[in-house]
């Protein structure tokens, strides 16, 4: 079956009208925690799988990409208006778009975001379309020491790149790694860090700690240093559209930005972050109208946007073929795998064309439903933002016990989600990313199980580990990865 | 990531702390579980010994670090000053109302719990609303939030259960 008979195929299932309404429901929830502060797509895809659970995949998985795809173009609404980017991938557009809106330009700032968003995000499916398929064939040749070298990969860039410093993400990632190995060994039914416990024999629940590290864990920190300066919304007056001159300036940043932001976010760790300093970067230097920029540049949001959306359908790809997550919204939208019973790789194209297919198509339907939702419609999400931020917080606090509670009602897990909170706390007063320790603990299991493997096949030499080319390839570029930051240690510092 | 020590840089120490302790808990774990298997290579202990021995290796770096006067700036995050300093009442206030349901839920189910935790936090982000308004308009929303779960099928317990 060809891509494209696959595509017209998923369509067929995305284009149902229930399935048309799931992915109106997750663009229209994205956008609006994209708005919001204090909660992001990982922690609404997380409340939302109690939910889903009376769902088919398909039309979760519809939902989760939607909250996905949803909250960056609702995070870049709220970098313009109020310079607060909702999510980490919108800091650059906060840089620009903010003064663009001081300016009296909101109108223009929001309306780049806003179709650079959708052309990048339509791109980017379309790469996502083309690629997934092709790399999935290559993983029928992984073997368990090439998952297991992709995984030590994913560990070290993850740690690496992300945060301030690589002692912090490795501190995350081990973190993450520790919890992971809560509970019985799988393998030797031997019961592993439980204390005797009888709750912890099952191992620590990822919906736990992902509500404990972002939820709980923002609560604290933004109760013990409340801003006092009240939020200053710039109004925007006019319809929210672009003049003649915008489109020729945005446009080519758009493309660029789409075409830098699809490659870094298949890249293991290549997040949102990277890709969008690379694009604000290179359209300063391109930029015939340098001067601009650090004063309004519509250049400087066009082509954040575009990169901010690209590289989100980039993270999908080695999701959905590989099994791996390279992002905190990834990691959650991998354990609503396993919750399904399922597992991304390439067998789900052949066993789960429905699902792959009708996901992939909706996210087509779903960038054209946020470019409405959000281009005539920007000014009605910002309303969000009136709630007042007490009972903000306090309805988070309500529906993370929902998440936990609603688990097995088991206080053991309340106790838990308290102490873990405590420990995001702890990494948010210190900025440790928190990124490294979810994809950990997410895959912390299958990189032991399939080192076990290898190491069984290999009848216990170490050096099997090495023994294919791309496993050895992996694996060196892993240890490249974590030279890195001992150069930047050892490289005289500036006076 | 350099820089002057901050006012009160003492507290980077709690990350030493945090890895350091973890990673030594770790390795007492390790060293009950067998490290070995004959068939499989590596046993249940394995693991654990790599991620204890890192904890701890990167807890003593970081303390080394944190005493050549290393600091780690606070999070950037919306709705928080991270210049600000720490108001400790509106940590306890909002660290309350996240340990209450551990001890309350089994006895006054999950709408009050839930209602008294988004008091609790109402105070800590600085309501200016009577507690017992707060308290009403959280106990409304875990009810309603109660409602409507079981609704969808999932299970948060009996509304009322007293010690049950």
């Amino acid at each position: 079956m060809g891509v494209i008979d696959a595509l017209l195929q998923g369509f067929a299932v995305a284009a149902q009208p229930l399935n048309l309404f799931w992915a109106l429901v997750g663009c229209a929830l994205g956008t609006a925690i994209g708005v919001l502060p204090g909660i992001g797509p990982a922690l609404t895809i997380t409340l939302l799988l109690p939910v889903t659970v009376s769902l088919s995949p398909t039309a979760a998985f519809i939902i989760f990409s939607g909250v996905f795809y949803g909250a960056m173009y609702g995070g870049s609404t709220t970098s313009i208006l109020i310079n607060t980017p909702g999510e980490s991938g919108s800091m650059i557009t906060a840089l620009e778009g903010n003064k663009m809106a001081k300016r009296g330009r909101g109108a223009a700032a929001l309306a780049t975001a806003a179709i650079g968003s959708f052309v990048a995000g339509t791109i980017g499916t379309i790469l996502l379309t083309v690629a997934a398929p092709a790399i999935s064939e290559i993983a029928f040749l992984f073997g368990p020491a090439e998952y297991f070298a992709l995984a030590v990969l994913a560990f070290t860039s993850v740690s690496v790149v992300l945060g301030q410093s690589a002692l912090l993400g490795l501190m995350s990632l081990f973190f993450g790694l520790g919890l992971s190995l809560v509970g019985v060994d799988y393998q030797s039914g031997q019961p592993r860090l439980a204390f005797d416990v009888p709750q912890l024999l099952d191992g620590v629940g990822m919906t736990i700690v992902l509500v404990a590290m972002f939820a709980v864990g923002e609560i604290l920190y933004v109760a013990s240093r409340l801003s006092r300066e009240p939020q200053q919304i710039i109004a925007i007056d006019g319809p929210i559209a672009m003049t003649r001159e915008d489109w020729s300036r945005s446009w080519k940043p758009w493309l660029r930005g789409s075409l830098i932001g699809f490659p870094i976010g298949v890249m293991p760790a290549g997040g949102s972050e990277i890709p969008t300093l690379l694009s604000y970067t290179i359209e300063r230097k391109l930029s015939k109208h340098p001067e601009e920029f650090g004063h309004g540049a519509i250049e400087g949001v066009a082509g954040p946007e575009a990169a901010n959306n690209a590289a989100v359908a980039g993270i999908m790809v080695p999701l959905l073929t590989l099994g791996l997550p390279t992002s905190a919204a990834a990691a959650v939208m991998l354990s609503a795998f396993q919750n399904y019973g399922l597992t991304p790789g390439p067998t789900l194209f052949t066993t789960n064309t429905e699902l792959v297919w009708g996901v992939i198509a909706s996210l087509y339907i779903g960038n054209l439903m946020l470019l409405i939702l959000n281009l005539p419609m920007a000014r009605i999400w910002v309303k969000l933002l009136a709630i007042p931020k007490p009972h903000l917080y306090g309805g988070i606090l309500v529906f993370s016990l929902v998440g936990v509670w609603g688990l097995s009602r088991s206080w053991v897990d309340l106790a838990m989600l308290a102490a873990l909170g405590g420990v995001g706390y702890l990494f948010r007063c210190h900025s440790v990313p928190v990124a490294p320790a979810l994809i950990g603990m997410i895959l912390g299991p299958m990189a032991e199980l399939q080192l076990r493997r290898a190491l069984a096949i290999g009848q216990g030499d170490p050096l099997t580990l090495l023994a294919s080319p791309v496993a050895a390839a992996l694996l060196l570029a892993a240890a490249l990865l974590l030279l890195i930051p001992l150069f930047r240690a050892l490289r005289p510092r500036p006076a | 990531m350099q820089g002057e020590p901050a006012p009160g840089g003492r507290a980077a120490y709690a990350l030493p702390v945090f890895s350091g302790g973890l990673g030594l808990l770790l390795l007492a774990e390790a060293s009950t579980l067998p490290l070995g298997q004959d068939y499989a290579a590596l046993g249940p202990g394995f693991l654990v010994l790599v991620v204890g021995l890192a904890l701890t290796g990167i807890g003593a770096a970081l303390f080394w670090r944190i005493r050549r006067g290393a600091t780690f700036a606070p999070e950037e995050t919306e709705g928080a000053d991270a210049s600000a300093p720490v108001s400790l009442s509106g940590l306890a206030l909002a660290g309350g109302a996240v340990f209450l349901p551990v001890v309350l839920m089994n006895w006054l189910g999950f709408a009050i719990t839930a209602g008294l935790a988004y008091a609790g936090v109402t105070r800590a982000f600085g309501s200016t609303s009577p507690l017992w308004r707060d308290a009403a308009i959280g106990i409304v929303l875990g009810t309603a939030v109660w409602f409507a779960f079981s609704k969808l099928g999932v299970q948060l317990g009996p509304y009322f259960p007293m010690g049950r």
